[in-house]
């Protein structure tokens, strides 16, 4: 659908503005987070009547450009809003703002600079990369003009800093170091996760009540994000609320993926976790991480925040909605109507075509009352203590965020007559739900407080931070331990001694786990390219990345590792063209989905009882056929995907393989593992999307090319063109052709294509006027014979009479 | 068609070229000889110095007839040569002309300085021995200028076969559709660094909105829209701007043309001068720095203006920029004659 015709449907839905502007306001502090393109229509007058706080943050680090009337804007808004505040304070300055800054007097006024970004790069990697550095760091090497040394995440290397040290610190380093306000310092602890030894440190809460485990996430989503930790211990109803992260980097990407298989891998064990809820979903969340596979099998989307841009005062507001309640709404693109928070002005909504796209393949929420008081009862905050009163700025006189019986209730959406957002976080009745303005979404006196200054390792503990005061010491055996003095310095003694005796004891065995690994001992490239690292996440949408597992011959791993490349290509295919083609998910999808589902489960299934059993040998026999099975599938996948569209994938694979040998009782063993990347460039992979979503038609029957996945589900010996629609009008439809039916052959002529399907229909309608032909076809399991015979008009030379059919 | 060069201006036509001689002042002999060549196959005759210091106005005066002199010199040479030409005009001699163009990297030359003064049509960012042809291609383009030639045109920066696309523009609506459109030409095809995408987007943002904005004249010469920037106007299709970029992969050009020829050396003096201060223009119009961010981020700035007639400026940018820790950056080549000012004519 392109953006015009998006336009027209949602009315209100226009493409992003240039600038965003993003608001909090606490207390005597107002925080703007701006993001986009400064230019002359930024407002500045406007903006700055705005301002009525004492201190303003400004988080600068989405500035991507600015032009030279946008910097005297700039300079204009700084100078008319200087001398009226106790303080500005810049954030996260982006390397374009630290260029104005040291190019232009005042660009800055009075203003200090808190934290800014510095660019980096990586060669080897060909990626750039910005690290925050902060001004009140002791004695920094920018100080002196100086790049601080970095190393690529990703390959180890060392990135080299992207600018001109001496210039581009220039600035920063002439500022005198400063005394932050503590109202400013105590925002950006509680907003920003300042002070914690990080910028925007990722911060987890964990709350449990029964089988059900509430999980906040709030800071950037990062290499903080341990996924192993983290799915520790997790097991029943898991809930976690995205509505804090502010930002997703390629690591944090990665980790969550992890998180997700690890949870959707606790199926049947001791440590179950049965659904996986989430909260909040930040748009751009949605469309780096919303794909069916990032959410798994068992995620379920239950409330999604919705960002609107303000064409008056160029605020930006987010609008909490249920997706359980209103997801069919959203899918066809309707958004509830709200008013700007701040100026009451007309607001529109700003969100992507790739955001709808993932809306399309979100699955149907079932939500139990259970669940809706539990969560209820979870995201209500305790008491906050001391009180944090959270406005909606200045200006606008909204009633404080956090539930207050002055307040009045919010307007209802326009579309819709609940007043209230379920089940998420705007459970709480009263104007949780209310539009929502904020930086970081919590933007409640309950969620401030829910952001305590002990830091994301004691939030780990469960209900750790829930804990108001030290709990009284425990009844029982435990308790009159305690009350015995020296005897738990004793114990711990005693246990570490008997821990340091086992460590010992693992690391004297000569047959230890280190014997077991495998080592690499050769590979076709000195060094191993990054996305041979399973867990590497590429930037773009477009790269294919196979694995291939251990085995002993290399040509074997090189193939593996292709046929498993073509596969993820296959299936992103399928996304895309699930997303597109509402009509093509409905038909072709349930083809295969639920084959390529039960075969994972059962690879899973096997994968865990090899864990379990207590003989290697006996594991690997269990779950080879297993194996071998799923390899065979992917097989046929490649295969058909080559002969289907092998002149649409013209970029050649880039492949690599190892040589790994260990050595066990004395035998040496060698196996080759091998990756294979495929790289399309958008276009490419839109005319794949085109090609197999797009129909032929003939006798008022339509269909689509046969999908590559199909292949999961049958042998090679089936291929053709899958019915879509049956016109009840065509001459076809008496032999009873459905859609989802796959013509395998018309007249006995094989169907390799759509298009070979509109020719041989439109010859077998002709020939049916004469004589009975045969449409072979694919119906579920069943290879279905279907005969066509056509009336003749009355009268005509060797007409049969009455539709008999047959010879 | 016409090339625009010929619409009008000073320049003599072929048939009656006047004598063109040259004065090259570099320390070293080889750049000397390399020089020297390129001037000749333009038609100038050539004299060449190695010391910075040798006073060249009695070569000039030697040379009777000849009544159009181009002096070009490294950067240790420029007080020999700007004094040269102040000396010419000096004269008050109406039928000799005297133009200095200047090469050095960015260090070396103080360009908001040289181009304030009379004669300086251009200093040039490469040096001779950089072992690229910036230098001596931008030379020739010059010294063919001065001898009735049109500048050199946008795909003249690129490499052979480069395809060049032109659009135009009338209102807000096109300039940011263009910069959208390069913006994303660089991140998603040419697949360069996101934030040198980004300075492009820049260029391409300033050099259409002074089109837009500050060259349209009415018929009394005053300025339509320069008093607010922030209006939305829609220009006459007579004068809308004509957008042009091009690119062969190791660089992309920009360039944006009116039909109103207002543009001054004047203007770009002050702009390179506001933004050394880091100060922006309080009045009205625009902030005055936009030229001066135009001239950063390019390595190549060439102004073309045919006073009241057209106006047309084309910014090379590379798409590799080369980073600190790779040496010393190449300097940056300002191109901007002006012939029929008072810059190489003293009684004009």
């Amino acid at each position: 659908m392109s953006n015009e015709e998006r336009s027209s449907i949602l009315g209100a839905v226009q493409p992003p503005p240039k600038l965003l502007i993003e608001r909090l306001t606490e207390g005597e502090v107002t925080c703007l987070r701006l993001s986009g393109i400064v230019d002359e229509q930024f407002d500045a007058p406007g903006l700055a009547q705005t301002i009525a706080s004492r201190y303003l943050i400004l988080d600068l680090g989405g500035v991507d450009r600015i032009s030279s009337f946008g910097i005297r804007q700039w300079v204009d808004f700084i100078a008319s809003i200087g001398p009226r505040l106790g303080g500005i304070y810049y954030v996260e300055g982006s390397p374009k703002v630290v260029d104005q800054f040291n190019m232009v007097a005042n660009f800055g006024g009075p203003g200090y600079i808190v934290s800014f970004y510095a660019p980096y790069r990586c060669d080897t990697c060909d990626q750039e990369r910005r690290l925050l550095f902060r001004t009140d760091e002791e004695t920094p090497l920018w100080r002196a003009g100086q790049s601080p040394p970095s190393t690529c995440p990703t390959c180890g290397n060392p990135e080299d800093f992207d600018e001109d040290p001496a210039t581009y610190f220039n600035y920063v380093a002439q500022q005198p170091m400063a005394q932050l306000p503590r109202e400013v310092m105590n925002f950006l602890r509680v907003h920003l996760s300042y002070g914690q030894g990080g910028q925007r440190k990722l911060k987890i809460e964990k709350r449990i009540e029964g089988r059900c485990t509430y999980l906040k996430l709030s800071g950037d989503l990062d290499s903080d994000l341990k996924a192993q930790k983290l799915a520790d211990g997790l097991e029943g109803e898991v809930v976690i609320d995205l509505g804090g992260i502010l930002s997703i980097d390629p690591v944090g990407t990665a980790q969550w993926r992890k998180l997700m298989q690890l949870l959707e891998a606790k199926t049947g064990g001791e440590e179950q976790v049965e659904r996986i809820n989430f909260l909040s979903i930040p748009a751009p969340f949605l469309e780096r991480l919303g794909k069916p596979e990032d959410l798994t099998r068992k995620g379920q989307v239950l409330s999604l925040l919705i960002p609107y841009n303000c064409s008056r005062c160029r605020a930006t507001t987010q609008r909490l909605v249920d997706f359980s309640q209103h997801g069919d709404e959203l899918r066809l693109g309707r958004v509830p109507r709200i008013k700007c928070a701040m100026c009451s002005g007309p607001v529109t909504c700003v969100v992507s075509e790739t955001w709808f796209s993932r809306l399309q393949t979100l699955p149907q929420t079932v939500v139990s009352d259970e669940l809706r008081r539990t969560l209820g009862r979870l995201t209500a905050a305790p008491p906050p203590s001391p009180p944090v009163r959270a406005t909606m700025g200045p200006m606008s006189g909204t009633p404080a965020l956090a539930p207050s019986p002055q307040a009045p209730p919010p307007p209802a959406p326009a579309w819709t007559q609940q007043s209230a957002i379920m089940p998420s976080a705007a459970m709480a009745p009263g104007p949780t739900s209310a539009p929502r303005m904020t930086l970081n979404p919590m933007g409640t006196a309950a969620a401030a407080a829910m952001a305590r200054p002990e830091g994301r390792n004691s939030l780990l503990t469960a209900a750790g931070p829930m804990v108001p005061a030290p709990p009284p010491p425990p009844p029982g055996f435990f308790g009159k331990l305690q009350g015995i003095p020296g005897i738990l310095p004793g114990l711990l003694i005693v246990m570490l001694s008997l821990s340091g005796a086992v460590v010992y004891k693992i690391l004297a065995t000569p047959s230890g786990r280190g014997a077991l690994e495998w080592k690499v001992v050769e590979s076709s490239l000195p060094k191993a390219p990054a996305w041979h690292d399973p867990r590497f996440v590429s930037k773009s949408d477009h790269v294919f990345i196979g694995h291939s597992p251990l085995v002993p011959d290399k040509v074997e791993a090189l193939e593996r590792a292709d046929v498993a490349a073509q596969t993820e290509l296959a299936t992103r295919l399928g996304d895309a063209l699930a997303a597109k083609y509402p009509e093509w998910r409905k038909t072709v999808q349930p083809l295969y989905a639920s084959v390529q589902q039960g075969l994972l489960d059962e690879l899973d299934k096997a994968q865990k009882a090899q864990k379990t059993q207590a003989d290697p040998a006996a594991a690997e026999a269990q779950l080879a056929p297993v194996r071998e099975r799923v390899a065979e599938a992917h097989k046929r996948v490649a295969a058909v995907l080559r002969s289907g569209a092998a002149d649409l994938v013209t970029a050649p694979p880039v492949q690599y393989w190892e040589k790994r040998a260990r050595t066990v009782k004395n035998n040496r063993e060698v196996a080759y593992q091998a990756s294979t990347t495929v790289e399309l460039d958008n276009s490419t992979f839109d005319k794949l999307v085109n090609f197999y979503g797009q129909s032929e038609s003939a006798a008022k029957i339509r269909a689509v090319p046969y999908f590559p996945l199909l292949a999961v589900r049958y042998d090679g010996s089936v291929a053709g063109a899958i019915v879509m629609e049956v016109d009840p009008l065509s001459p076809v439809a008496a032999a009873k052709l459905q859609a989802s039916d796959i013509v395998v052959a018309i007249l006995g002529r094989e169907v390799r294509s759509a298009k070979d399907f509109a020719k041989l229909l439109d010859k077998a309608v002709d020939e049916s006027a004469s004589r009975e032909v045969i449409i072979k076809v694919q119906r579920g399991d069943d290879l279905v014979d279907l005969k066509l015979q056509t009336k003749r008009p009355a009268g005509s030379p060797g007409g049969k009479k009455g539709g008999k059919k047959g010879r | 068609m016409a090339h625009p060069n010929q619409a009008g201006g000073a320049r003599p036509k072929a048939e009656q070229r006047e004598r063109a001689g040259a004065i090259v002042v570099d320390r070293n002999r080889a750049t000397n000889k390399r020089l020297a060549r390129i001037l000749v196959s333009a038609g100038y005759t050539v004299k060449t110095y190695e010391d910075v210091g040798t006073p060249l106005l009695p070569a000039l005066q030697g040379e009777t007839g000849v009544s159009l002199w181009l002096v070009v010199g490294e950067a240790a040479a420029a007080s020999n040569l700007l004094g040269l030409c102040s000396a010419t005009l000096s004269l008050r001699d109406p039928k000799r002309r005297c133009f200095a163009v200047l090469y050095g990297t960015d260090g070396e030359l103080d360009v908001a300085t040289l181009v304030e003064q009379p004669g300086v049509i251009a200093t040039l960012g490469q040096r001779p021995s950089s072992g690229r042809l910036d230098l001596e291609s931008e030379l020739l383009g010059i010294a063919c200028h001065l001898r009735g030639q049109p500048l050199l045109p946008l795909q003249a920066y690129l490499l052979w076969g480069a395809q060049a696309f032109s659009t135009g523009i009338t209102n807000i609506g096109g300039r940011d559709a263009a910069e959208a459109r390069i913006v994303k030409l660089c991140t998603d095809h040419l697949n360069i660094s996101r934030r040198v995408a980004d300075n492009i987007g820049e260029v391409v943002h300033e050099l259409i909105t002074n089109a837009m904005y500050d060259a349209p004249v009415d018929d009394k010469g005053q300025p339509r829209y320069a008093h607010d920037r922030t209006a939305p106007i829609e220009l006459p299709a007579e004068d809308r701007v004509t957008f042009r970029y091009g690119t062969d992969g190791i660089r992309l050009c920009i360039e944006t043309s009116d039909r109103f020829g207002r543009l001054r050396r004047g203007d770009l003096t002050r702009s390179l001068r506001q933004a050394a201060a880091g100060q922006v223009n309080k009045g009205q119009g625009g902030a005055g720095i936009g030229l001066s961010l135009v001239y950063r981020t390019s390595q190549t700035l060439q102004v073309d203006v045919e006073p009241a007639t057209r106006t047309r400026v084309t910014a090379v940018m590379e798409l590799d920029v080369a980073r600190a820790a790779e040496g010393p950056r190449p300097g940056r080549s300002l191109i901007f004659p002006d012939l029929t000012a008072k810059s190489g004519r003293h009684d004009l």
